[in-house]
């Protein structure tokens, strides 16, 4: 064997031994039974599947739309107390709510995975050539979770103030700091501005957020910051838009109807696995084929007396089940949730959403968000803060005609201001509006309004509420994870 | 090469006792110095090329010129030489050599002699367990080591819940071994029958582990080396046993009446009215005795081996069948072995080694609450007023409804079947300049089923919905590919180097599916019949890694010994942006008794220092570290169902990387008196840093991916110290007694760990709980242990109980002042000692007299806590089960001093006070002294045997005779934590940071076996 043989052995051994493992993409190993963020998001099939999963975040997984906005809106405000016997909701109630309070925790943890579900379409969905979209459909799908992020960074802001203002799931500084209140409300404009011109004003498949969605919705932001002329130009786009007609009967609102002409945005409810909903579960008796438990965000007798007082029947029996109560408890068979007790004439509960297939989570009936009139009641109060106290009159009276009651009879700026809100009150009761329009009235309207909340005997309920308990305490294990969020003053 | 042909020819036409006689022949026996036959040994004429084998009965014949001179050779033994002076018959008898010094002992991708190690190795051969019946791997290991802790954390059959410990904990995420079994890295033992284990090589220190690189090697390696055929010696061994395992105790429970009395109190001190025992309840039932048993345990072992010059063999076959302790508990394996070696040309070798078992078995659910079924649990739960079967004729429930101990045991048939197998074929190829190339294809395949049916029939919850049935199947398939280059040679007769550089290749691939449904009509209980409930789930992930590595020995004049390796490995597991890793070695050693002024002293036989250094790797556990998941999603749109991802957790971290140990060995081993006495000692310094810890972001920035497993700046360190002492006591040739003592000693330290904001705004020290019981049977886990700076990793944490207030039977306990208090803080709670020893200790010892021969091997370990958990449940008096008799000492009127607290069902009195915080009242001493085994054996010799070459020998052996141990439990050899071989997959290994807790575990078992070994 010569020299050059036995190199050319040895160099064959070696050149062996090292392309034994130098196969391409050997270590490149991706998850098998798992999408990846990375990975998916390459086709137009893709984005509406990244579209589902923002909308099935904010409105199916997150609990906030199910009925934490109602106990912030209602239960925080005059409309409803906690009930049921969970102590967080007491202190919502009660303005002792602390850092560790866990409906505070949960809603700001929700609504970031809102934001967070929405941030990675945003993300992923431009990068997509827009050529594998038919028309208009890559615009269509970014509005259609701006409005999504809009909504949820609204409810953020109202509720803590300034807030974390992360807008990618890439590019996210590590432990964001708070973005002032008013760079917050610009995004949500933006956001919104963007929607409006991205989205058709219907879509074939109902349940998409559409132009008039977000057009309502910028309406609402422009009054929370007090833009009356804004939201007016708003309210007036919803209402002449052609898409949307109050419908003749209340009753049809919440009687199981779904996305009737009315409705501006609703949450889509079936009987199909994963897509009922829990609160029907939370706020009606036993005799409605719920669990029997202490259910949670009761009317207040003082809501109740102001639907008897307005002799408004339509609204108060189709907003409220009015249980009898026996000698024994409650004829419906529920234990009897405080403050109301044995000596209650009857026990009020939330009445609004009503058809349950189940002991738990049995809900069908739709979630509406946006309805049209929340928008004619907001472009009445628009008008009157602008000075058009004439032009505002009509528009409460449109909305009374339809449940059988008389116009106002106010005619002052501050009477119709007002009579604006007690019509908001009796119309839109648990859908979240309360806490708002109590605070566009005013802070301290709302402080005086809310210590002077009595229970159902009239003995002061003494709520302990001051400025800073307008808004939520930012949440303790949010700090703990994020040292540079600072907490509201007062916590 | 024309040479060695020929050379090869002569020795095949030896080989097959051709030879020819040229002058005259020689006959003869050869012994070994305890005057046993010796076959296989080579002999020689000196100068020629004339060689003969000796028989199995040590017998030769050969051809030799009457003034010739044979020699006569065999590893472990010194030649000899002898001149032939026209004899015809020469008898020899050969004398060990120093075997220990001249052992090859196999290391990473190679072996090495003894004496020429660096590094921190420990070597056991299945020599030193041979009387023992060996259910799984890790009792080869017990006690046999020094700084190697074998953890058997249950007594269920089958015995796969081990954990073997080297050189205490490492890491929090598993401190559980590499094993390579005949040069494949496998990812669990279960493959291979222990009884066909040849010899082991654990690797301890980072010097030694390095050229495994981030396989895992923070924790050490074990090298398995399976027994193979020796040329030369045709051989048929039989090994055979049958024996009883018995339960080691009982706990003492309450009678009907005292149980009865302790209700009552529990219900009236709580201001509830006692509730009303059903009709039924009069029963006077001993549940413990219904539970366990005598259980049966049986096994052969039969192999086969030979060879020749060309080629060796060995096959294997072996069955064990072992019935648990607790009634319908079973395991059976039965296993196949087969391993050649060919030498196909005068530079090519081939061979394969191929391991294959079935294991089936029955289970029943322990470490778990009677609630949940753990039968163990229900056992000492279940009151004796509690009747076997209800009027329906199904299992009795308790008043809560938790079943009783024999609805766990018979209305679950809880089956499993694995399949393993693991083998390799390898090529070694000669190649010029003394390099040779080896190539080596390896797999493992490990399938699991396990179907289990609860029979409506019997138990209540199962009535209700017709039978509950589920079925998982499970396979890990894993392939290696090893190529290696090694080149030998000697410089001038004082410099030898050995240098091997190669590359590893491993792919595995895991498959998961899981069937489940209720409804089943009478009489069938598998899935295709179920009606209702019916849900499927499937799963697959895989996962590859790729290494270099490279490695020099360097020896000067048997003086000098140096040794350095490095390797690189790339792993899928890893994020994307570390996907490589660098792993260096380096030690060294002096012969100190090579020197000049040591050589002619009669003291030392052999002084050896050694130094190492190096640095190893963990990889992450999670497989696709880089990726953020996503989760389905639907969403209604027009009425019909749209489906859709959703980001999920945990979020992808490119940046990823191993764990890293870095570790420093310093040691030396000695022996005197011409090797009487051998002793090695052995100091270590390891520091695990770059934990791996799925750390939670703030949601604002990762919304519902905020989980990420991400590298801590925290590290654990080990140091410790090891002793072996080896002692051949008594050399007689009648008599003798060797024996060895092996002591190791660590210390278990985190720190390092990342500051965070506290509820005060203070900055203190992240933490993550661990070991998590769900008492009683509630949703919520109560965790028992911390990884804590200052700690030992998996400290026990919690309350420190100060006995109870005799005013009004309140549980008090310290107080971060110092006072005490019945309603303490979470600011109170404090170190309450480690599940990890501080020593651990091994004696093993044969003596032989004459034909007889006694092995006895004791372990002990000190230093560690038990988290007697089970005692919550039994002395807890919060719940409506049965209590130990402990509790007759419990409170029952002011004034009474006691340490035992007032009995409240729901565990807290109306001010909130608590009987049952995790504190110390539950955490006891764990250390134990116990006679692991001791068994006795006899060789019968008689002179047809001997002819036959027949050896015969019967032995008698108990384990776990006793156990000297102030743990109230069932045995302080115990971890509820202990992952479970059932499950396939290379997770669900034991945890290293929830020890020593004990929550309804599989108590241990003492047995007695008795059998017989045949070699022919």
């Amino acid at each position: 064997m010569n020299n050059y043989h036995k190199i050319f052995t040895i160099a064959t051994c070696f050149t062996i031994v090292f392309i034994s493992s130098c196969k391409k993409d050997f270590l490149n190993k991706q998850p098998i039974s798992q999408g990846t963020a990375g990975n998916y998001y390459k086709t137009a099939k893709d984005a509406e599947g990244g579209l589902v999963g923002a909308y099935q975040q904010a409105f199916l997984t997150d609990q906030y739309w199910v009925w934490d906005y109602t106990t912030n809106g209602d239960a925080r405000a005059d409309n409803c107390f906690a009930g049921g016997d969970n102590p967080d909701n007491f202190a919502v109630d009660n303005f002792t709510t602390t850092s560790l309070n866990g409906n505070a925790t949960r809603d700001w943890q929700g609504l970031y995975q809102d934001i967070y579900a929405a941030n990675i379409v945003l993300d992923y969905v431009p990068k997509i050539p827009a050529e594998q979209f038919a028309s208009n459909r890559q615009a269509e799908i970014l509005g259609e979770v701006k409005f999504i992020r809009a909504l949820s960074y609204f409810q953020l802001v109202t509720t803590y103030g300034d807030v974390p203002l992360v807008l990618s799931t890439i590019n996210t500084p590590s432990k964001p700091t708070r973005t002032p209140a008013a760079d917050v409300y610009a995004q949500i404009e933006k956001d919104l501005l963007d929607g409006e011109t991205a989205l058709p004003v219907s879509f074939a498949n109902v349940g998409h957020a559409t132009k008039g969605a977000v057009q309502a919705l910028l309406a609402k932001v422009y009054a929370q910051e007090g833009k009356y002329q804004q939201c007016l130009d708003y309210c007036n786009k919803v209402i002449t838009s052609g898409q949307y007609t109050l419908v003749p009967n209340f009753v049809t609102l919440f009687n199981g109807t779904k996305n009737t002409s009315e409705s501006i945005f609703e949450i889509q409810h079936s009987e199909a696995s994963g897509f009922t909903t829990y609160n029907v579960s939370l706020y009606l008796p036993a005799q409605f084929g719920t669990y029997s438990f202490k259910k949670f965000n009761l009317p207040t007798n003082d809501l109740v007396n102001l639907y008897k007082a307005q002799n408004d029947n339509v609204r108060l029996n189709s907003s409220i089940y009015q249980a009898a109560v026996t000698p024994d408890g409650l004829a419906a068979g529920d234990p009897i949730p405080a403050p109301y007790t044995t000596a209650s004439v009857t026990v009020p509960f939330l009445y609004k959403w009503k058809t349950n297939i189940s002991q738990f989570g049995g809900g069908t009936d739709n979630t509406i968000l946006l309805r049209l009139a929340d928008i004619i009641l907001l472009k009445a109060e628009a008008s009157n803060q602008l000075g058009q106290t004439g032009a505002a009159i009509p528009l409460v009276n449109q909305i009374r005609t339809r449940v059988g009651l008389p116009a106002i009879t106010a005619t002052s700026k501050d009477d119709v201001a007002l009579a604006i809100l007690n019509e908001r009150r009796m119309e839109l009761a648990f859908e979240g509006n309360r806490w708002n329009d109590l605070l566009r009235f005013g802070s301290q309207y709302t402080i005086t309004l809310m210590k002077a909340q009595v229970d159902p005997t009239g003995k002061a309920l003494n709520y302990n509420i001051t400025q800073s308990k307008l808004l939520f305490p930012v949440p303790f294990n949010e700090i703990q994870l994020d040292g540079n969020l600072t907490q509201n003053p007062g916590y | 090469m024309k040479k060695k042909l020929t050379l090869f020819v002569v020795i095949l036409l030896t080989c097959c006792a051709f030879a020819y006689a040229q002058t005259s022949t020689v006959n003869g026996i050869v012994k070994d110095d305890q005057g046993l036959t010796l076959p296989g040994v080579t002999v020689t004429v000196k100068g020629t090329s004339n060689a003969v084998v000796t028989d199995v009965n040590g017998k030769y014949s050969i051809s030799v010129p009457g003034t010739g001179t044979l020699v006569f050779s065999f590893i472990g033994f010194t030649s000899q030489e002898q001149a032939v002076n026209n004899q015809t018959e020469i008898n020899v008898s050969l004398v060990a050599s120093n075997k220990q010094l001249n052992e090859v002992v196999v290391v990473g991708y190679g072996s090495q002699r003894k004496k020429d190690i660096t590094s921190a190795i420990a070597t056991v051969s299945t020599k030193d367990v041979s009387a023992r019946p060996i259910v799984n791997t890790s009792e080869v290991l017990d006690g046999k080591a020094a700084g190697v802790q074998v953890f058997n954390a249950s007594g269920a059959p089958g015995g796969g819940n081990f954990s073997v410990r080297i050189r205490g904990a490492s890491s929090p995420n598993g401190s559980e071994p590499l094993y390579v079994v005949d040069g494949v890295v496998v990812n669990n033992t279960q493959s291979i029958d222990p009884n066909n284990i040849e010899s082991i090589s654990v690797l301890k220190d980072a010097s030694a582990a390095g050229i495994y690189g981030s396989l895992g090697a923070t924790n050490g390696v074990v090298l398995i080396t399976t027994k193979k055929g020796v040329k030369g010696q045709t051989k048929v061994e039989v090994n055979m046993y049958t024996g009883k395992q018995q339960i080691i105790k009982k706990l003492d429970m309450l009678n009907s009446q005292q149980y009865k009395d302790l209700l009552t109190d529990e219900y009236t001190n709580a201001g509830q009215s006692v509730p009303a025992y059903p009709a039924n309840f009069t029963a006077n039932n001993n549940w413990q005795d219904l539970t366990y048993r005598t259980a049966n345990q049986s096994g052969i072992n039969v192999g086969l081996s030979g060879g020749t010059d060309k080629g060796t063999f060995y096959f294997g076959l072996g069955d064990l069948t072992q019935d648990g302790i607790i009634n319908g508990t079973n395991f059976k394996r039965y296993s196949l072995n087969l391993s050649l070696e060919q030498k196909m040309k005068s530079w090519l070798t081939v061979g394969t080694d191929i391991a294959y078992n079935r294991q089936d078995g029955r289970t029943v659910n322990d470490n778990n609450s009677a609630n949940h079924g753990g039968a163990v649990l229900a056992a000492l739960y279940t009151p004796p007023i509690v009747p076997i079967f209800a009027a329906s004729g199904l299992y009795q429930n308790n008043i809560d409804n938790s079943s009783n101990p024999l609805d766990d045991i018979y209305a679950n048939e809880n089956h499993y079947i694995k399949n393993n197998l693991l083998g390799n074929i390898h090529a070694e190829i000669t190649l010029p300049f003394n390099i040779k190339y080896r190539s080596q294809f390896g797999i493992s395949l490990n399938n699991y089923n396990n179907d289990a049916f609860t029979d409506p029939l019997l138990d209540q919850g199962a009535s209700q919905v017709n039978g509950i049935g589920s079925s998982e199947n499970n396979e890990t398939f894993r392939y290696s590919w090893d190529n290696t280059l090694t080149y030998t040679t000697t410089i001038a007769q004082k410099h030898s180097i050995t240098a091997v550089i190669g590359t590893s290749a491993i792919e595995e691939k895991y498959t998961d599916s899981y069937l489940y449904g209720t409804g089943f009509p009478a009489g069938v209980t598998t899935l295709n019949a179920a009606s209702a409930n019916k849900s499927i789930s499937t799963y697959k992930t895989d996962w590859t890694t790729n290494s270099y590595f490279g490695r020099v020995n360097y020896n000067y004049a048997d003086k000098y010994l140096l040794t350095a390796s490095i390797r690189a490995d790339g792993s899928s597991r890893a994020g994307i942006n570390n996907q490589w890793g660098y792993f260096p070695a380096v030690s060294g050693a002096w012969r100190i008794s090579r020197e000049d002024f040591l050589k002619d002293n009669n003291f030392i036989s052999d002084l050896k220092l050694r130094v190492g250094w190096g640095e190893v790797g963990n990889l992450p556990q999670t497989l696709y570290n880089s990726y953020s998941s996503l989760n389905p999603a639907a969403y209604l749109f027009g009425g019909s169902s749209a489906s859709g991802y959703n980001p999920a957790n945990p979020a992808g971290n490119p940046d990823l990387k191993w764990e890293s140990t870095k570790a420093s060995n310093i040691g030396f081993d000695l022996s005197v008196l011409h090797d009487r006495l051998s002793l090695s000692v052995d100091y270590y310094d390891k520091k695990t840093t770059d934990f791996i810890f799925p750390v939670v972001i703030s949601t604002a920035e990762g919304g519902s991916a905020n989980l990420k497993n991400t590298n801590l700046p925290g590290n654990v360190s080990n140091k410790g110290i090891e002793f072996s002492i080896t002692g051949r006591i008594i050399t007689g040739s009648d008599l003798s007694w060797t024996a060895t003592l092996n002591a190791s000693f660590n210390s278990n330290k985190v720190s390092g760990m990342p500051q965070i904001t506290d509820a005060n705004g203070n900055s203190v020290d992240q933490t993550f709980p661990f070991g998590g019981i769900a008492f009683g049977g509630s949703g919520n886990a109560t965790n028992l242990s911390l990884v804590k700076n200052g700690l030992p990793l998996g400290a026990f944490y919690g309350y420190q109980y100060a006995g109870v207030d005799p005013a009004n039977g309140n549980a008090l306990y310290r107080t971060a002042a110092g006072t005490t208090t019945a309603t303490p803080e979470s600011k109170d709670q404090t170190y309450l000692g480690s599940g990890l020893p501080k020593a651990v200790y091994g004696f093993a010892n044969t003596v032989t007299y004459k034909n007889l021969s006694l092995d006895f091997l004791f372990d002990a370990v000190t230093g560690n806590k038990v988290f007697d958990a089970t005692r919550v449940e039994t002395e807890g008096m919060y719940i409506s089960g049965n209590a130990s008799t402990a509790v007759l000492d419990r409170w029952r009127k002011p004034g009474d001093i006691t340490n035992v607290p007032a009995a409240y069902y729901g565990g807290t009195n109306g001010a909130g006070a608590s009987t049952i915080l995790p504190s110390s009242r539950f955490i006891e001493n764990g250390a134990f002294l116990r006679l692991k085994s001791l068994s006795l054996s006899y060789l019968i010799k008689n002179s047809l045997l001997d002819k036959q070459g027949i050896k015969i020998r019967v032995f008698a052996t108990a384990q776990n005779l006793f156990t000297i141990t102030k743990y109230k439990g069932y045995y302080p050899e115990v971890n509820t934590f202990s992952g479970s071989s059932q499950s396939g997959g290379s997770l669900g290994a034991p945890s290293s940071t929830a020890v020593g807790i004990d929550y309804g575990t599989y108590p241990q078992t003492k047995t007695y076996t008795a059998g017989l070994n045949v070699t022919f």
